[in-house]
């Protein structure tokens, strides 16, 4: 449980340290983050990991666009 | 089969209905991402960047223009898309916009909508146990 609380926290962590850019994911772990999609897909691609998960982490400063 | 979907924290600590899904387009890798199911949303909203990754001419796509919650308009660019999630693939009209902002910055979601998205599926929110059940 204490494991899990960890990870979880490292995970928010990270996402919080690329806020504004987007990030790839596997298995619940940030394994790369960048400017652009491109960006991501190459520093993932360095890491031999194929089709990770994509997506960009909102920075909050002038408020979310959609929610 | 009912399938129950925990809430994912994010990074404000609020647990969102948040989903992982594929984007397909005819001759593409698919796209892994996520989108927040919102019941909120008219339609599909999705980054135009990640159709820009997958080769689309944007320009060759009918530009609407959307409200976003709160009144804001933007343009968007309408975009036929199939969107899989486990196992079920949806054929969506994506409304696609740029999710930056004038530095650049990431500031968007993808969401998931009434029109195309809710329509396949019976889905229920579960805020006391922060999970959604789709049937």
């Amino acid at each position: 449980m204490a494991i899990a609380m960890k990870k979880e926290e490292k995970y928010i962590k990270d996402l919080k340290k690329c806020a504004g850019k987007y990030v790839a994911e596997v298995d619940h772990k940030i394994i790369a983050c960048g400017k652009t999609i491109k960006e991501v897909q190459q520093k993932a691609r360095k890491k031999n990991i194929k089709n990770p998960l994509i997506y960009g982490v909102p920075k909050a400063t002038k408020g979310h666009l959609f929610f | 089969m009912p399938i129950e979907i925990p809430y994912q924290r994010w990074l404000d600590g609020i647990k969102r209905p948040i989903i992982d899904v594929e984007l397909k387009l005819p001759n593409n890798k698919p796209h892994r991402t996520i989108a927040l199911v919102d019941s909120g949303a008219d339609s599909c909203v999705f980054d135009i960047e990640i159709f820009e990754v997958l080769g689309v001419n944007i320009d060759e796509y009918p530009t609407r223009r959307s409200i976003a919650a709160g009144g804001n308009r933007f343009n968007s660019v309408e975009i036929p898309v199939t969107i899989k999630f486990n196992n079920t693939e949806i054929e969506a009209r994506a409304n696609c916009c740029s999710f930056k902002d004038e530095d650049g910055n990431f500031i968007g979601m993808n969401l998931l909508g009434r029109d195309d998205f809710f329509k396949h599926f019976k889905i229920t929110f579960d805020e006391k146990k922060k999970l959604m059940v789709f049937e």
